[in-house]
């Protein structure tokens, strides 16, 4: 068998421009660029574990968690907090006190000066939509001293909500700051999750679903600091974002930034891609559920194509079609697993293998050099995009045998 | 495979030639001409001056540092229009809210040679500005500034309003080395690394009206999303490094041309580099012409020929539509092909063969294009040079890189095109077409 296109695995190069993929049959390496776009600057985090920002159309390999590196294919966001790390508090706030998760002094340090609860209030600007959930978050550090933190909605007002009895917010969510974790705790009318970055700091997320539409004048959330007076703990960057999973952090001084969504197209060619049988695999996991498709495809750039399609309710399509006739087969995945995926296409039939367990469905025949192109998203480039992270792609120009498809695709 | 009948491979400069390792006797260096001095950037990634009539050894920076072999480069004239452009000192200069200390700081060319611009005054307008010539209506200019990050984010780089209509630019972001914003009828702009921390930021736009009020602006700018803040920028004695101001008219910018003083300018001339080979070194029947090569957008050739534009083997840069031509034309074309490449501004790995029945071009380890079957070649004595150019009078010159030019005067196979067209490795591939390896 020959694998005659690569992109990951460990081998990850970028550009203004372009991420590379690469041909290395009789040992000699080809550039398979794909086209990428972002037209806005991003935040990643690079291979020593910090947030970097890159620029506009600067393609991104992420390293949280991954030592190898995925590439990270994000949507849009907005963050509404209009100061990602410039923070009020009714004690004392030390900027620039600490490192950072980005590797420089611009971490403040929030001491208590009152043994009663304090506040670090986040100012914010959007509107809200209604039955749409938005991810509230910021990184915390402990510094020496165990408390509590509650990230509160403040006024309940702001987010349309009909008072609870819980002292009049419509939203809280409890943190506790412990010398070797922090810990999600107990929660009203949201969910909650903490997220490791390593050296010590920790990004804590509250996801909160509206109920009615609203324009607030001047809103902010609080976090409640709950501790003896003198308590002190490290924070930096918050993020409010609509969605409802936390993305890269989108660095805000004075108003609300916009990070575009990430595009990659057009890689691979003719030769690379044998029409007529192969494989396409990918190990990928989306960054939550798809709520709309989202596609890796192979293709002539229009409807000879075969792809993945990460659909609702963890559905993962395997589809071939022609323009006049279409085979898929379909299955139930948890997408934000990491998934290793096969897909065996050939005229006499098709197999889409899962973590090492195979399905078999019907084939097409391309004619040769039909399929040219290899996309994170449909077939035109620009619906369906694949949004998550992609650790491995590779097409493999004959069709693999089950034992081969099963050794590739097992976990 | 078999060895090659003349091999340019960059490996020192030569004064009035650009050397060629094969064939060992000489008669493959190309006629180097450049009437003026230039600046390349040296093996230590520091921009040097180099003489007149010496070709120019690049180094290529990824990520501000130096990664792999040299390359020549080939530049066409351009003129920097900055009086002044390391001496912020000079009344040339209009400080506005600020201050300029010479002699702060190490340069791009490794002397202590950069300025400190510092922020004074109230909250206001924080900026650094010159006033040009009067521009050519309607003709494009590349304005660029080398600039290092103290303790201030945010910069505008743009042009004044007078001469282009309005202010047209970019909020450059000195901590994360990017463009966050760009203001007016941009048409390009640009971020490169250098050495030391050290970045050149270049925009591009059109001149609109022959206005002698038009000049280059360095501003601190209060955030990187609103363009016209330099006015609400505090004053905190905020400092950022300078260096190397450079208005060129053209589309793209170029080579750092240094002036310190000469009110009109100073020319960097065209260069050339033609006449390698002689008729004993080409085969007219049958052969291979490869080239390494990252072209600047504008449309140029390299050519084996005859003297004259009747007889070639040609490599055609197509800058409108960034495609390699590959073209053997004996009166007539006997094959040609065209491959649109992937990116503007890389490196390509390029072979045409040409034998009779039997042609292919190939770019980056793939054969792109191919006859079989029909199309002639040379008769015998027809090929004597290969040229940076079309071939005649200096018609379409080739402006760009150039990390080798090989000939071989027999038709390779596909496996050895294949080879010679790919890299050695992953790291080698990435770093040979200025990826940044992560």
């Amino acid at each position: 068998m020959a694998n005659t296109l690569k992109f990951g695995n460990g081998n990850w190069a970028t550009k203004e421009g372009s991420a590379l993929a690469y041909n290395d049959e009789n040992g000699n390496f080809k550039p398979l660029p794909f086209d990428f776009s972002r037209a806005s600057s991003a935040t990643v985090i690079n291979k020593d574990g910090l947030i970097e920002e890159v620029g506009s159309n600067i393609p991104r390999i992420d390293f949280l968690g991954n030592t190898q590196g995925a590439f990270l294919l994000e949507p849009s966001r907005s963050n509404f907090y209009t100061q990602s790390n410039l923070f009020s508090f009714g004690g004392n706030v030390t900027s620039n006190n600490a490192l950072s998760p980005d590797g420089t002094l611009n971490a403040s340090k929030i001491t208590k000066t009152s043994s009663s609860d304090q506040f670090v209030i986040l100012p914010w600007s959007a509107s809200l939509s209604t039955s749409t959930t938005y991810s509230l978050s910021f990184f915390v550090k402990h510094n020496g001293d165990d408390l509590d933190l509650r990230y509160e909605s403040n006024n309940y007002n702001d987010w349309g909500a009909t008072p609870v009895d819980d002292g009049g917010v419509s939203w809280n969510a409890l943190f506790e700051v412990r010398e070797n974790s922090v810990i999600a705790s107990t929660v009203n009318n949201c969910t909650s999750n903490v997220i490791n970055f390593g050296n010590g700091w920790y990004r804590v997320v509250v996801y909160v679903t509206t109920s009615s539409s609203i324009t607030p004048t001047s809103p902010s959330n609080l976090i409640r600091v709950i501790g003896s007076d003198t308590k002190q703990f490290l924070m930096y960057g918050a993020m409010f974002e609509q969605g409802s999973y936390s993305t890269s952090l989108i660095n805000t001084q004075g108003s609300t930034v916009t990070r575009l969504a990430d595009s990659c197209n057009n890689g691979a060619n003719e030769q690379v891609i044998n029409s007529t049988e192969g494989v396409l695999y990918a190990e990928v996991s989306l960054l939550s559920p798809a709520t709309s498709s989202a596609i890796i495809s192979l293709s002539d750039g229009s409807s000879n194509r075969l792809f993945f399609e990460f659909f609702t309710a963890n559905r993962l399509y395997a589809i071939i079609e022609n323009g006049s006739s279409s085979f898929n087969t379909v299955q139930t995945i948890t997408q934000t697993n990491n998934n290793k995926l096969a897909f065996k296409y050939s005229a006499s039939g098709c197999k889409l293998y899962i973590n090492g367990v195979g399905y078999s469905f019907s084939g097409l025949n391309f004619s040769s050099g039909t399929l040219d192109t290899l996309n994170f998203a449909s077939s035109n480039g620009t619906s369906a995009k694949f949004i998550g992270n992609v650790k491995d792609v590779r097409v493999y120009n004959t069709a693999l045998s089950d034992s081969e498809l099963a050794a590739l695709t097992q976990v | 495979m078999a060895k090659p009948k003349l091999a340019l491979i960059p490996a020192a400069q030569g004064s009035d030639k650009l050397f060629s390792v094969l064939p060992s006797s000489g008669v493959g260096d190309f006629d180097f001409i450049r009437p003026s001095s230039a600046t390349r950037i040296n093996s230590k990634g520091l921009i040097e001056e180099v003489a007149t009539k010496e070709s120019r050894l690049n180094y290529p920076l990824i990520d501000g540092k130096v990664v792999g072999c040299p390359h020549h480069i080939l530049e066409p004239e351009r003129r920097n229009l900055v009086t002044y452009s390391e001496d912020f000192s000079q009344g040339y200069w209009t400080k506005l809210n600020s201050s300029i200390t010479s002699n702060s700081v190490i340069s791009p060319d490794g002397s202590l040679n950069a300025s400190s611009f510092t922020q004074s005054g109230g909250t206001a307008e924080h900026s650094i500005y010159n006033t040009l010539p009067t521009l050519t209506s309607g003709a494009k200019y590349a304005g660029s500034v080398f600039l290092k990050y103290d303790d201030w984010q945010y910069f505008q780089v743009r042009f004044r309003s007078g001469g282009f209509g309005g202010e047209i630019g970019v909020i450059y972001d000195a901590i994360n080395k990017t463009i966050t914003t760009t203001n007016g009828n941009l048409l390009s702009s640009k971020v490169e690394d250098y050495a030391n921390d050290w970045v050149r930021i270049s925009i591009v736009a059109q001149s609109t009206s022959a206005n002698n009020f038009a000049g280059l602006v360095v501003a601190y700018n209060n955030s990187g999303t609103v363009f016209n803040d330099p006015d609400s920028v505090p004053n905190t004695g905020a400092n950022a490094y300078i260096w190397g101001v450079q208005v060129e008219q053209g589309s793209y910018p170029t080579s750092y041309i240094p002036n310190n003083g000469e009110s009109d300018g100073v020319t960097r001339a065209a260069e050339t580099a033609n006449g390698s080979g002689s008729a004993a070194t080409f085969n007219d029947s049958e052969g291979v012409l490869m080239a390494e090569i990252s072209a600047l957008p504008q449309t140029s050739r390299i050519a084996l020929n005859d003297g004259t534009t009747s007889n070639n083997v040609r490599f055609v840069y197509d800058a409108g539509a960034n495609r390699i031509d590959g073209i053997v034309f004996n009166g007539s074309n006997q094959f040609a092909s065209q491959y649109t490449l992937p990116i503007q501004g890389s490196f390509n790995k390029i072979s045409l063969k040409y034998k009779p029945n039997d042609f292919a071009l190939w770019v980056n380890g793939f054969k792109v294009g191919s006859l079989i079957g029909s199309g002639s070649t040379f008769t015998e004595g027809t090929l004597s040079e290969l040229d940076f150019d079309a071939g005649s009078n200096g018609l379409l010159p080739f402006y760009g890189s150039t990390k080798q030019i090989q000939y071989y005067n027999s038709a390779l196979t596909d496996i050895e095109l294949e080879q010679l067209t790919s890299w050695t490795s992953f790291t080698d591939m990435a770093q040979g077409q200025q990826y940044s390896i992560k």
